[in-house]
């Protein structure tokens, strides 16, 4: 049995939205400690703008990069056991 | 970190020692980072050798971009998260008590005290080829209080730490002692 499974590749932002929600909701708390905990020193200040540069420069690149892409398109999933066969079954007929 | 909100420090109270995970800790954490922000790059031109096709696909491009964004997004976070672990970890010894202030996860904060005078015993180790090499390790703090042990984990030059601390427990052991009331 062949059971194809459609959908467009926007499907696959979702999980990516999912990745940066959590980054950005605990790199929240993070910072929320540093300056709760009264930490706030220059070691610190760089350290929070490294990275908040390097998440701007992420995720720049990432739309730089998904630029031309036609989201519409569909891609389909076939999970297929085609490529496996069994052995076949020993004949008791022949020796 | 700001000190007297965190210990509501006495009047005449001195701070002797504000020790933290010595910075060769940190630095090892960003090559790991590192490493691991290779890995992407390492199949990149892995699979730009045996497969060039999956990474002109027009399924399989954007997937793979998204799925490398992601992996960076993450390693950052762990680079953040590692540096507050490190940054919020702390302990403070004054003439009169010593404080560990350690953040445990994300989620987790353990501030404890311990006076002086119940100090016991001090034992500082220094274990491993890159503890030797940057002189840092462990002081181990006995003592008869309800928490009974104090551990100064991973922090710089451990021994002399150790050292002025049996000073320090010896100077405030003089001290109590001329202000007990005489007959006690």
């Amino acid at each position: 049995m062949n059971m194809t499974v459609n959908f467009t590749i926007a499907a696959l932002l979702i999980p990516y939205a999912l990745v940066v929600i959590f980054v950005g909701v605990f790199a929240f708390f993070n910072i929320h400690h540093l300056v709760h905990y009264g930490a706030t020193t220059r070691l610190s200040y760089a350290v929070t703008m490294t990275f908040l540069i390097g998440v701007t420069c992420i995720l720049f690149l990432t739309w730089q990069q998904l630029g031309g892409v036609n989201w519409s398109q569909a891609m389909s999933l076939t999970p297929s056991l085609s490529g496996f066969s069994l052995p076949d079954a020993p004949n008791p007929s022949q020796p | 970190m700001n000190l007297d909100q965190l210990i509501h420090r006495k009047p005449e109270e001195k701070v002797v020692f504000y020790l933290r995970r010595h910075p060769i800790i940190l630095v090892s954490q960003v090559l790991l980072i590192a490493a691991l922000g290779l890995v992407p790059v390492a199949g990149y031109f892995l699979v730009s050798a045996i497969w060039p096709a999956l990474l002109t696909g027009a399924v399989a491009r954007p997937a793979l971009v998204l799925l490398a964004s992601g992996y960076y997004l993450s390693l950052w976070l762990f680079f953040l998260s590692n540096f507050v672990d490190y940054y919020l970890d702390a302990w403070v010894v004054t003439d009169d008590r010593v404080l560990s202030v350690e953040q445990r996860g994300l989620f987790s904060r353990t501030v404890s005290e311990l006076d002086l005078a119940k100090i016991q015993d001090v034992t500082s180790e220094v274990k491993g080829f890159f503890p030797f090499l940057f002189n840092y390790g462990s002081v181990f703090i006995q003592t008869a209080a309800e928490v009974e042990r104090f551990d100064f984990e991973q922090v710089p030059r451990p021994h002399e730490v150790r050292k002025s601390l049996l000073g320090l427990v010896e100077a405030d052991r003089k001290k109590q002692g001329e202000t007990k009331p005489a007959g006690e």
